[in-house]
């Protein structure tokens, strides 16, 4: 069965219509990459698959099951993780307290009034901040790493609930260029080991086309092409409407790249 | 009981007469109008600043102190309707031109502060108003005088009706209208409206927002002080008009949106009508039914009527409150075991009015602690923890003096009062967040102060309830001393142990990032609500020792003063850390107990305080003592 199915998802704000009919699938172990200019609908997109908002019609279903319009933490509870497009992590708390408050929360203990949450889950939470990259500062403070740091702590907690699914909204803004390689080919590891089933976003064109199964071009809240990432460049309308002509530049050089060993 | 009104009820209900039903329509009218006049100050300056400005209902006491000194020397010129009105627009500019001064003075240092600071200092305000006041003016209310040519009463239907009553709907409509135009017909207006809408974008457009903010403060201001103006025909000026206004103007706002006016007018109609009305319904309960309809619109609707919802907040930034709880070190748990060891061995040395002043400063350590599990560790702001605390000490009292407890089941009572109240009040204002938050949290507790006062027959009214005594074996001072310093130590352990659980991190991580927490399963509305019980407990056991170790209650116990006590504790201590509520409790009633006996300027003093901490060391005592600690240790500041 297909992981993640969305079939017909519309929202409109005022007389803005942000999404409209939009479908596709994301199977197990798939990178799928939404790419579309600013305002094209892709966070609106995002959301309503994350139950942050309730689509106007439409319908998503997971693993078989709907779960159009329940809360995120529902929705969390089912198996879909979630990073956001600025970076949200408990800024106050240590990396690895992070990520043990998902642990917790995964092992319904949040309510629990005795013990201790920085030894509950730490060991779960470790081995996820290693997944990540991030063993050397598991006992730092948040606030005081480097922004693409906390968008890894942010992967980390999403990966806490052993999710089928993650959804991550640009999971490389703001880093430096060498370090969106590096947490790419870790999603990439990770969604291939875990059969996890990956939808981001991105404006980095090296991202999309350099670790995406498939790409939705998305373009005023319509699908305008779908397939995979040669085709997709390939594709006259994407380019002319979307990429530009640097961006099909981009595109294809991040295709050659992609072709060699 | 209030007679002459129930006798007039119980007159005209049989028919419930068209005439009477107009009367009170007008009088509906009447009390919109001026609501409408002071909330609509309020909100403007919200909508701009986006401060909550407590200071507010002082500006408006000022305005009716400002006209009713004005008063008497216009009226001597000549006994005419202009010369009352002069009055009242001096009055409005006089009160304008201090709103002015204090947007210049102190408002301009705090924009950028957090929520809890800003309301605190324009609460700090209010206390330094209140002793101005009666400084300048003295403590007793002094009577305006009637406006001339509008004496008397016109007949509506048959049935009197004051005259200057009517004159008030008319200068209700009259702002209304001044204040339509000038939102929507002048640029200033244009810059009043963007600026509530979207505050960085205005900035980012290059206008002046100095002047905006000063201009919107004037206008703000004026309206307060043209509403207090207003009253002095109608009711004496006193200095306690202030809060009793606010609370008035805050339920507007709220239920009418921060920020919007029309939603100030809609929302001043129904409270209008509803109190109007609701005399007739319930005699002694109309402020419960306003908080009610309060409580109603902000469940269903709870950015207000005519507000709009802020944005999802998706910015990163350090949240006030505490930051990182270290596990227990060897050296904490020896200044622990010292401090503790100290107040064991207390009684030794210290004479029976030191035991009393340290029982107080125990029962005060344990309820401030409570509030900084709220505040510290929810990031839940709220302005109304003196209720929790009241009702555990009238729980504790009325079960000794209507159930004929004895001392033991009262102090188990207390939390339980203490958490039932707080699991129905927590029940609403957990749906809510931010400023709305803290708002529902003034309001739930002005309902129970209310029914401390209202609720004669059970809570003694203003008298309050006497001869709460311990048990025998507790009666000897010091074995109470050894007692409440057990319960309060033992009461901080217990939230301190929740502060390291599980949930204590689920609901500081809701405190960080919402957003976050709900993507990771966790129900924030749910953990809120059960902090509000936690909280609420453990300040219902420091009100059940408090009663016993005062032997009475009244309903100061539950008002807003002692609410601002226990937040000024929390900011002289300090938010950052666990023990700032503890050293803030300690600090603020020996300094209390120190000066309260030399001046009767106290609320001035404390103000004074709040204001300092807040513009000069916002980390309070303990976040000093950390920061500069280890430079010491090190041999000075480097």
């Amino acid at each position: 069965m297909t992981l993640l199915v969305v079939s017909g998802l519309s929202k409109a704000f005022g007389g803005v219509v942000a999404a409209r009919d939009v479908s596709f699938t994301v199977a197990r172990g798939e990178l799928v990459a939404l790419i579309g200019p600013n305002g094209a609908g892709k966070s609106t997109t995002f959301n309503m698959v994350g139950g942050q908002l309730a689509p106007d019609a439409g319908s998503v279903m997971l693993d078989g099951a709907p779960i159009t319009g329940l809360a995120p933490r529902a929705i969390w509870r089912l198996g879909v993780g979630r990073t956001f497009q600025i970076a949200q992590a408990f800024v106050s708390m240590t990396a690895a307290e992070n990520v043990a408050v998902a642990v917790q929360s995964a092992a319904r203990r949040s309510f629990g009034l005795a013990g201790s949450a920085q030894r509950e889950g730490r060991d779960v939470a470790l081995v996820l901040l290693e997944a990540v990259g991030l063993t050397k500062v598991a006992d730092h403070v948040v606030a005081t790493l480097a922004y693409g740091d906390i968008k890894r702590v942010e992967l980390a907690i999403a990966l806490a609930g052993a999710p089928k699914l993650l959804l991550m909204d640009e999971p490389t803004a703001g880093m430096a260029r060498g370090e969106r390689h590096a947490l790419m080919e870790q999603v990439a590891a990770l969604a291939r080991t875990r059969g996890l089933g990956v939808l981001f976003t991105e404006h980095d064109m090296d991202a999309v086309f350099g670790h995406a199964d498939r790409v939705l071009a998305l373009v005023a809240g319509k699908i305008v092409a779908e397939g995979t990432p040669a085709a997709v460049q390939a594709d006259e309308a994407v380019q002319r409407l979307y990429l530009g002509a640097s961006g099909a530049r981009i595109a294809k050089a991040a295709g050659v790249r992609r072709g060699a060993p | 009981m209030s007679p002459p009104r129930n006798a007039a009820f119980t007159q005209v209900h049989p028919t419930m007469s068209l005439a009477f039903v107009l009367t009170q329509f007008l009088n509906g009218l009447a009390g919109a109008a001026s609501l409408f006049i002071v909330a609509s100050g309020l909100t403007i300056v919200f909508g701009v600043t986006r401060i909550v400005n407590f200071a507010h209902g002082s500006l408006y006491m000022l305005g009716a102190y400002v006209a009713v000194t004005l008063m008497a020397p216009l009226l001597d010129v000549s006994r005419s309707l202009p010369m009352f009105l002069l009055g009242l627009v001096v009055a409005a500019l006089v009160t304008g031109l201090l709103g002015v001064a204090m947007e210049m003075l102190l408002l301009r240092r705090i924009y950028r502060s957090p929520e809890l600071l800003q309301l605190l200092v324009t609460f700090g305000l209010v206390l330094v108003v209140q002793d101005l006041v009666i400084r300048v003016w003295g403590p007793l209310e002094i009577l305006g005088p009637r406006a001339p040519g509008l004496k008397g009463a016109i007949s509506v239907l048959g049935t009197p009706f004051p005259t200057y009553d009517l004159f008030v709907i008319a200068m209700g409509l009259a702002v209304f209208c001044g204040v339509w135009l000038l939102l929507f017909r002048t640029r200033f207006g244009v810059l009043v409206r963007a600026a509530t809408q979207d505050r960085d974008m205005v900035a980012a457009l290059g206008v002046n927002q100095a002047r905006l903010f000063t201009g919107a403060l004037f206008l703000g201001a004026a309206l307060a002080g043209l509403g207090g103006a207003l009253q002095i025909p109608r009711a004496a000026a006193s200095p306690q008009m202030d809060i009793a206004v606010l609370t008035d103007a805050f339920v507007v706002t709220v239920i009418g949106g921060m920020g919007s006016v029309p939603g100030a007018a809609l929302a001043a109609l129904l409270i209008g009508q509803l109190n109007a009305f609701g005399i007739v319904v319930a005699p002694k309960s109309t402020l419960v039914l306003v908080f009610l309809l309060m409580a109603v619109v902000l469940v269903v609707r709870p950015q207000g009527l005519l507000g709009r919802p802020e944005p999802l907040a998706l910015r990163v930034v350090m949240p006030e409150g505490f930051i990182g709880l270290a596990p227990m070190t060897a050296r904490g748990r020896q200044v622990i075991a010292g401090v503790l060891a100290v107040l064991v061995a207390l009684p030794l040395v210290a004479d029976a009015y030191t035991l009393k002043v340290a029982i107080e400063v125990y029962v005060l350590a344990l309820a401030a602690f409570a509030l900084a599990f709220l505040i510290g560790n929810g990031g839940l702001v709220s302005f109304g923890h003196a209720a929790y605390f009241g009702i555990g000490a009238y729980g504790a009292g009325l079960a000794v003096k209507k159930l004929g407890l004895g001392m033991e089941p009262a102090l188990v009572l207390a939390p339980l009062a203490g958490a039932l109240a707080a699991a129905a009040f927590g029940f609403f204002i957990a749906r809510l967040s931010g400023i709305y938050l803290a708002m529902l949290t003034l309001a739930v507790a002005q309902i129970a102060y209310a029914a401390g006062v209202q609720w004669v027959d059970v809570t003694g009214g203003d008298n309050g309830i006497v001869g709460v005594w311990p048990a025998r074996w507790a009666a000897n001072r010091v074995v109470y001393y050894y007692l409440t310093l057990a319960l309060s130590a033992a009461g901080i352990a217990v939230l301190t142990c929740v502060l390291h659980a599980p949930f204590g991190y689920a609901l500081r991580a809701a405190r960080d990032s919402a957003v976050r927490a709900d993507a990771i399963g966790l129900d924030v509305v749910a953990l809120r609500r059960l902090a509000f019980v936690v909280a609420g407990a453990a300040a219902g056991l420091a009100g059940g020792l408090y009663a016993f170790s005062k032997g009475s209650i009244d309903p100061t116990l539950l008002a807003i003063p002692q609410s601002v006590d226990f937040l000024a504790m929390l900011l002289m201590g300090g938010l950052q850390h666990v023990a700032g509520a503890l050293v803030g409790a300690a600090a603020l009633h020996v300094l209390r107990d120190f000066v309260l006996p030399l001046t009767d300027m106290w609320r001035m003093l404390l103000g004074a305080l709040i204001i300092g901490i807040v513009l000069v060391a916002p980390q309070g005592i303990v976040g000093g003592v950390l920061r500069w600690a280890p430079r010491f240790a090190r041999g000075g500041p480097s």
